[in-house]
């Protein structure tokens, strides 16, 4: 803990800082650019997985708007303002971070597990009712039908993306659990909070790729379905 | 020590959810209308690229960041395009030789730069 630290080592350099900084605005800099290079590779990942759904959307359209339609958009919006009341309880976190209010960290760290939570029993009651319609590539895929291999590929596209955005949510509330101690125990000060802020980079990343994921995957029929 | 940021309320964070709020149940009732093929898509990809614009430039707070960490972010994106981009001109532009120039055109293309086949009967009769 930072705290012994600074008691045992009588230098002069202030608590939560580096020796290697030179100052708190220097490590906060050098920690922030970190984040934001892990998240570009992050952009570039989840970027082929795009790029994927680009070129197979535009071989087998007409399958991708019966796939979508097999989708149900209600539970798809409702997940989208569950992630982005996560974010807003992220935020929370890190701007009481800012301000040094460590139960205010602790709270806005466990709003935003309960609503990731929330997220990821929503995927499980959708998964399963997948698995039910014989609808899971690899694994059950029945489709009778014409356009059923562009159905197969929309679905395996479907499990790839939104398997791959719920990993990095699973990673991000164990990560988060781990938060949970320090917040409560003052580890992190107004000057050095940069974990707290660099983990709230990550988890609106992971909201971002879901704005997208959503419309692109369940609101792809809505249009054709209401005539 | 300077807190930039540091000292601001929670109020336009609220502001910023609640567009984001706005913003979803607009691309829901948009994509319920059916305007024509690329339509839909491009008022999808608008909407969801405010939505992210919003998230990254307030709760990533990259409003206030360092030009540096400016410059990363749209270079990412960047980045990004060009995946995108240089991919698509290759898949998207395979059907262009059997549409111009009929389906066996890339098999049948000489690559050799001698002299063509008297026998080949395919559509390029102009190169």
């Amino acid at each position: 803990m930072s705290h012994a630290h600074a008691a045992s080592a009588e230098d002069h350099h202030p608590p939560g800082l580096a020796h290697h900084f030179e100052s708190y605005e220097q490590q906060k800099e050098s920690s922030f650019l970190g984040m934001w290079a892990f998240l570009a590779q992050e952009l570039m990942f989840f970027g082929g997985l795009f790029t994927c759904y680009i070129i197979y959307r535009s071989m087998h359209g007409d399958a991708f708007l019966l796939g979508s339609a097999e989708l149900d958009w209600r539970i798809g919006a409702f997940n989208t303002a569950v992630l982005l009341g996560s974010s807003f309880t992220m935020v929370v976190a890190v701007w009481a971070a800012q301000i040094g209010k460590p139960k205010a960290i602790f709270w806005g760290l466990i709003g935003t597990i309960v609503l990731g939570g929330v997220f990821l029993g929503v995927k499980v009651i959708e998964y399963a009712s997948k698995y039910e319609h014989h609808l899971i590539p690899g694994l059950n895929f029945e489709w009778t039908g014409p356009p059923a291999s562009g159905i197969e590929i929309f679905f395996a596209l479907y499990f790839a993306m939104t398997g791959m955005h719920a990993l990095h949510m699973i990673i991000g509330m164990v990560i988060m659990l781990f938060m949970l101690k320090p917040a409560l125990n003052g580890h992190w000060t107004p000057q050095n909070h940069n974990f707290v802020e660099g983990f709230g980079l990550y988890w609106h990343f992971v909201d971002i790729v879901w704005i997208f994921l959503f419309p692109f995957l369940y609101l792809l029929n809505t249009g054709a379905a209401a005539h | 020590m300077a807190q930039p940021g540091g000292n601001h309320s929670l109020m336009p964070y609220a502001g910023v959810l609640a567009a984001l709020f706005v913003l979803t149940v607009l691309t829901v009732a948009v994509a319920r209308v059916d305007f024509g093929h690329p339509t839909n898509d491009i008022i999808a990809l608008a909407i969801a690229g405010t939505k992210a614009t919003l998230v990254v430039l307030f709760f990533m707070h990259v409003y206030e960041s360092s030009r540096l960490i400016k410059v990363s972010v749209v270079a990412s994106v960047v980045c990004l395009i060009c995946l995108f981009f240089f991919i698509l001109v290759d898949t998207m532009s395979r059907n262009f030789a059997a549409e111009r120039f009929g389906p066996t055109a890339i098999e049948n293309a000489d690559l050799s730069g001698g002299p063509r086949p008297a026998d080949d009967h395919g559509g390029d009769a102009h190169h």
